[in-house]
C-alpha cells in the first residue's frame, strides 16, 4: 500500500512537472510579448524595455524556467500581471466557483448516469434500453452553447424558474443548477452508453451462466457480479470527466455569470500573463492526477483482482 | 415492441420540441432571484428597486470585467467607471471634452503656460472622515511626476509634468515642460488618494477594496472578480450625501448577448450597456418597461496600412483603389448599424468636417486605380483581432471586395497579444481594428500616438503633417486648435493612409424605466455616479 502511493505520489510529482515545463514552453512559443500586453499600446520601447527587466523577461530562457520552478518548490506561484497580486489568490479566489460546478455536476450526473445505463444494460432491447440510448445520443450530440441558451430562454426568461446569472456559495444550489446541466450533460450521456454497453458484456460472461445455474436470483446476479464488474470502467469515465471540468468551462461560465478558473485562464492566455497561466495549468493538473489516484484507489477496492501494489 | 419504441420516440421528440417552442419569453411570474450576499436584488419581470430590508438597489451590466483596483494603471472603460464612482477627480468630464471643476475649483496660467496654479476645493473628506486638501493634490501630483512612465494612465495624460509644489493649503503650483491643449482632461483623469496612503504604500496603495479611500460619491463594498463591483452610497459624500437614494449599486459583468437580455427580462439586471443587435427582438416582451437609446459611439472601426516604402499598400494608388473597392454601407449593415465615416475625424471630435464627402464605393474607379499603381500581384494581408465584435465578418468582406477587383488578399485573424505584436514589429500590410476618441478629440490617443509616434510601425514619416498635430497638440486655444485639426484632416483625407477611418459603430443601451440622472457618455453607455430611482418607482 505504502509503495503503491509513494510511486503514484511520484508519477504524480512528474506529471505536475511535466506540465509546468510544457506551460513555459508553449507561453514562450506563443506569438505575443508579456511586456507589451502588460503595458497601455502608446508605451515608449524604454518602458517596454524597462517592463521587460521587471517581469524578469530579459533573462535567459532556462533562468527563467529555474527561477520559476525554485519558486514552485517554495510553494510560490509568482505573481500575476493582469491582476497584480499574488496568483495563488487569483486562483483561490476563481476555485470555490468551479469546485461548486463541478460537486453539483458530479452529483446529479452520478444519480442520472449511473442507474440509467445500469438498468438499460439489464433490460437490453427494452424501452427503457431504447430511452437510454436516445438520450445518450442526444446527449453527445447536443452543442454546449445551444443548451445553454435554451436553458437560460426556459428556466429563466420563460418560467423564471432560476436565476439567469451568478453564484453565490456551494450551499445556494439554484445558482448552480443551470451551469452543472450544461457542464454534465455530455458527461452524462457518455456514461449511460458506457453503463449500458459495460453491463451489456458483462452480462454475457460464462460467470453469469454460471450464477444463474447455481440457482441465484436475477436480481442477485444483476448487483452481486455484474454490477461490480460494469462499474469501474464508468468509474474511469467520471473521474476523468470530473478531473476535466475541474479545469474550467469557458463558455458556461461565460454564458452564466459564474467566476470560475475557465475564463480567468482564458484571460491570463490571451494578455500572456506567464505566471499566472502557469500556475494555474500546474494547479489543474495537480487536481487531475489527484482525482486519477482517487480513482484508481476506489477502482482496487470494487475489483480485488486489481490489486494496489 | 416496435409500437413501444416507436411510441416513446414520438414522445420525447414531441416533448423536447414543445420545450424549444415554450422559449418566447414572458413577463409573467415572480423572479427566483439574482440574490447575492443575502441581499435582494431586482426581481419579477417588473423589477422592483426596494428590497426586503427597504433599501434601493440597482443592478447595471457591463461586458468587461476589470481585474485590477489600481486607478493609476487604467486603460478601458470598466475600470475608469469604477475609478470616477470611488474617486473624485481635480476635474470630471463625460468623456466627450466637457469638463468640469470638481476638487480642484480652477486654475490660474502663467504667461508662458507651463506653470499651473490650481485651487482646491475647501471641505473635501476622505472615506475616513479626513480632510482632502493641498497636501494630497500635491503629493500625488508629486507621485506622478516621479513615477508616470511607471503608470498607464498617465504616461500620456501627465507626459509633460515635472514637478509640483505646495503654496498654502488650499494650492498647488504645476511645473510642466510643455504647454499642451489636454490639461483639463488630464485633471480629470486625475484621481486624488491621501497623502499619507500614497507615501506609506505607493503603486501598491490600491491593492485591496479595504485599502480604498477615495472622496468619491459612492463606496466599493465587494468586488467579485469575473461577477460583479457592489457600490454603496457615501452618504457623507462633501458636497452632500442626497446626490441619489440609491442606496446598493450592483456592476455585473456580463459578456454574453443572451445571457444580458435573459437577466434584463428576468429582473436581475436593470440597464444593458449594449444590447446585441441580433437579439434586439428577444427584448420585446419587455418592451413596455425599459427604453433603448440608440446612439452613435465615437468608436470608429479604421484600417492602418503599412507604408514604409517598401510596402504594396505604401503606394498611395493601391490605397484609393482599396478604399473605393470597399462597400462601407454593407459593412454597417454587416454590424446591424453604422456610419460611414467621411474624414479622419468621429462626429463630435474637434476637426470634424460635414462636408467632406466620403470616399464612395466605385469598384469601376478602384480598378483605374489599380491600374495606375505599381501593384504587381502580391498576396495582402488584413490582420485583425477575433476579440473585436464583427471583425472577422468585416475582414472576410473585405478580402472579398478587393479580391475581386483584382488585389490578392486573405483574412489573418489573431489574438490580442499576437495582434499587439505583430503591429510593434511592423509585420502586416493592413489591420483593422477598433478606436474610442476619447474626451472629444484625436489627439492624446490617435494623431500623436499613431502617426507622429507612429506606435503601430507604418514606417511612414512626414515631418509637415507632424508638425502640424504638434502644433495642435500645444495649442490651448480651440478655435485655432480646430483650424489645425482640420487642415491635419484634409491632408490624411488626401494621403487615405496611414490610418484611414471606416465607420462608427452604433450602439444601443437598455435601461428599465424609473432609472435617472445618468450622464451619457459619448463612448458608449452613461456614467453612473449620479443615478438615481425615480420617486414614483420606490412606491
Amino acid at each position: 500500500m505504502v509503495k503503491f502511493f509513494a510511486k503514484r505520489i511520484l508519477c504524480l510529482l512528474l506529471v505536475v512537472w511535466i506540465v509546468s515545463v510544457l506551460a513555459f514552453v508553449m507561453m514562450r512559443l506563443a506569438p505575443g510579448d508579456a511586456a507589451v500586453m502588460a503595458l497601455p499600446d502608446y508605451a515608449s520601447e524604454a518602458q517596454i524595455a524597462a517592463m521587460r527587466v521587471k517581469l524578469g523577461l530579459d533573462k535567459p530562457y532556462i533562468t527563467q524556467y529555474l527561477i520559476y520552478l525554485g519558486d514552485l518548490l517554495r510553494g510560490d506561484l509568482g505573481t500575476s500581471v493582469l491582476y497584480e497580486k499574488p496568483c495563488l489568490d487569483v486562483i483561490m479566489e476563481r476555485l470555490p466557483a468551479t469546485l461548486s460546478v463541478t460537486i453539483v455536476c458530479s452529483i446529479m450526473v452520478l444519480i442520472i448516469s449511473i442507474p440509467l445505463g445500469i438498468i438499460a444494460g439489464v433490460n437490453k432491447g427494452g424501452p427503457i434500453d431504447f430511452f437510454a440510448v436516445l438520450f445518450a445520443l442526444l446527449g453527445q450530440s447536443m452543442s454546449v452553447v445551444w443548451i445553454c441558451v435554451l436553458l437560460l430562454l426556459l428556466c429563466s426568461v420563460k418560467h423564471n424558474w432560476l436565476p439567469s446569472m451568478g453564484y453565490n456559495g456551494l450551499f445556494d444550489v439554484k445558482y448552480l443548477i443551470m451551469p452543472a446541466i450544461a457542464m454534465g450533460y455530455k458527461m452524462c450521456a457518455g456514461m449511460v452508453r458506457m453503463g449500458r454497453s459495460g453491463m451489456i458484456d458483462v452480462l454475457s460472461e460464462d460467470y453469469i451462466t454460471c450464477a444463474y445455474a447455481r440457482g441465484m436470483s436475477r436480481f442477485e446476479v444483476n448487483c452481486k457480479y455484474a454490477f461490480k464488474n460494469s462499474i469501474i470502467p464508468v468509474i474511469t469515465l467520471f473521474g476523468m470527466d470530473v478531473a476535466a471540468m475541474l479545469a474550467g468551462a469557458v463558455i458556461i461560465e461565460t454564458t452564466f455569470t459564474i467566476p470560475g478558473i475557465g475564463s480567468m485562464l482564458v484571460k491570463a492566455v490571451s494578455n500572456r500573463d506567464y505566471p499566472l497561466t502557469q500556475s494555474t495549468l500546474v494547479v489543474t493538473a495537480a487536481m487531475f492526477a489527484v482525482v486519477n489516484l482517487v480513482v484508481d484507489i476506489v477502482n482496487a477496492f470494487i475489483d480485488r483482482r486489481m490489486k494496489l501494489n | 415492441m416496435k409500437k413501444r419504441k416507436m411510441f416513446a420516440a414520438v414522445a420525447l421528440v414531441a416533448s423536447m420540441i414543445l420545450s424549444t417552442a415554450a422559449c418566447g419569453g414572458s413577463t409573467s411570474g415572480e423572479s427566483a432571484g439574482g440574490t447575492v450576499s443575502n441581499e435582494t436584488v431586482a426581481s419579477g419581470g417588473v423589477s422592483s428597486y426596494v428590497d426586503d430590508d427597504g433599501k434601493v438597489v440597482v443592478n447595471l451590466q457591463r461586458e468587461d470585467g476589470i481585474q485590477s483596483l489600481n486607478i493609476w494603471n487604467y486603460t478601458s472603460g470598466p475600470n475608469y467607471m469604477f475609478a470616477e464612482m470611488v474617486f473624485d477627480s481635480l476635474y470630471t468630464s463625460n468623456h466627450g471634452g466637457d469638463c468640469e471643476p470638481l476638487i480642484c475649483t480652477g486654475y490660474d496660467l502663467s504667461e508662458d503656460q507651463k506653470e499651473v496654479t490650481l485651487h482646491i476645493a475647501e471641505g473635501v473628506k476622505f472615506f475616513d472622515g479626513s480632510d482632502c486638501d493641498a497636501d494630497d493634490v500635491y503629493t500625488e501630483m508629486q507621485y506622478i511626476a516621479e513615477h508616470k512612465d511607471e503608470m498607464a494612465l498617465f504616461a500620456t495624460n501627465w507626459k509633460y509634468l515635472e514637478k509640483a509644489e505646495k503654496i498654502d493649503d488650499h494650492t498647488v503650483k504645476l511645473y510642466l515642460s510643455e504647454p499642451f491643449f489636454s490639461l483639463d482632461i488630464s485633471l480629470a483623469y486625475t484621481y486624488i488618494a491621501k497623502a499619507e496612503e500614497i507615501e506609506q504604500y505607493g503603486a501598491s496603495l490600491f491593492s485591496s477594496v479595504e485599502t480604498l479611500n477615495g472622496t468619491g460619491k459612492w463606496k466599493l463594498d465587494e468586488w467579485v472578480d469575473g461577477q460583479y463591483l457592489k457600490f454603496s452610497r457615501n452618504t457623507d459624500y462633501w458636497q452632500g450625501g442626497d446626490f441619489s437614494n440609491i442606496d446598493t449599486l450592483y456592476l455585473w459583468f456580463i459578456s454574453d448577448p443572451t445571457a444580458q437580455n435573459a437577466a434584463f427580462i428576468n429582473g436581475d439586471i436593470d440597464y444593458i450597456n449594449n444590447v446585441n443587435v441580433d437579439l434586439k427582438s428577444m427584448l420585446d416582451p419587455v418592451a413596455d418597461q425599459c427604453e433603448m437609446n440608440e446612439m452613435v459611439a465615437e468608436t470608429m472601426y479604421y484600417l492602418q496600412f503599412k507604408m514604409d516604402g517598401t510596402a504594396p499598400t505604401s503606394d498611395q494608388n493601391l490605397r484609393y483603389a482599396i478604399m473605393h473597392s470597399i462597400d462601407r454601407e454593407a459593412l454597417c449593415a454587416l454590424m446591424g448599424g453604422g456610419v460611414v465615416m467621411n474624414d479622419f475625424y468621429t462626429q463630435h471630435a474637434e476637426g470634424h468636417q460635414d462636408d467632406i464627402p466620403a470616399i464612395e464605393y466605385d469598384p469601376e474607379l478602384a480598378k483605374e486605380y489599380l491600374a495606375k499603381s505599381n501593384y504587381n500581384g502580391e498576396e495582402l494581408v488584413l490582420l485583425s483581432r477575433s476579440d473585436i465584435s464583427y471583425a472577422d465578418s468585416i475582414m472576410t468582406a473585405m478580402a472579398d471586395y478587393m479580391n475581386q477587383i483584382g488585389i490578392k488578399t486573405r483574412v489573418d485573424m489573431v489574438d490580442t497579444a499576437t495582434m499587439n505584436s505583430r503591429r510593434t514589429d511592423g509585420d502586416y500590410d493592413i489591420f483593422m481594428v477598433n478606436l474610442a476618441t476619447w474626451d472629444g478629440n484625436a489627439l492624446t490617443q490617435n494623431l500623436v500616438p499613431r502617426i507622429v509616434e507612429d506606435m503601430h510601425s507604418s514606417g511612414y514619416v512626414n515631418e509637415e503633417l507632424n508638425d502640424k498635430i504638434l502644433q495642435a497638440f500645444g495649442d490651448m486655444n480651440k478655435e485655432s486648435r480646430t483650424k489645425t485639426l482640420e487642415e491635419v484632416g484634409d491632408m490624411l483625407y488626401d494621403l487615405q493612409g496611414p490610418i484611414v477611418p471606416l465607420m462608427q459603430i452604433i450602439r444601443t443601451s437598455c435601461t428599465r424605466k424609473g432609472l435617472t440622472g445618468m450622464i451619457e457618455n459619448p463612448l458608449s453607455g452613461y456614467i453612473f455616479t449620479d443615478v438615481s430611482v425615480e420617486e414614483e418607482y420606490l412606491k
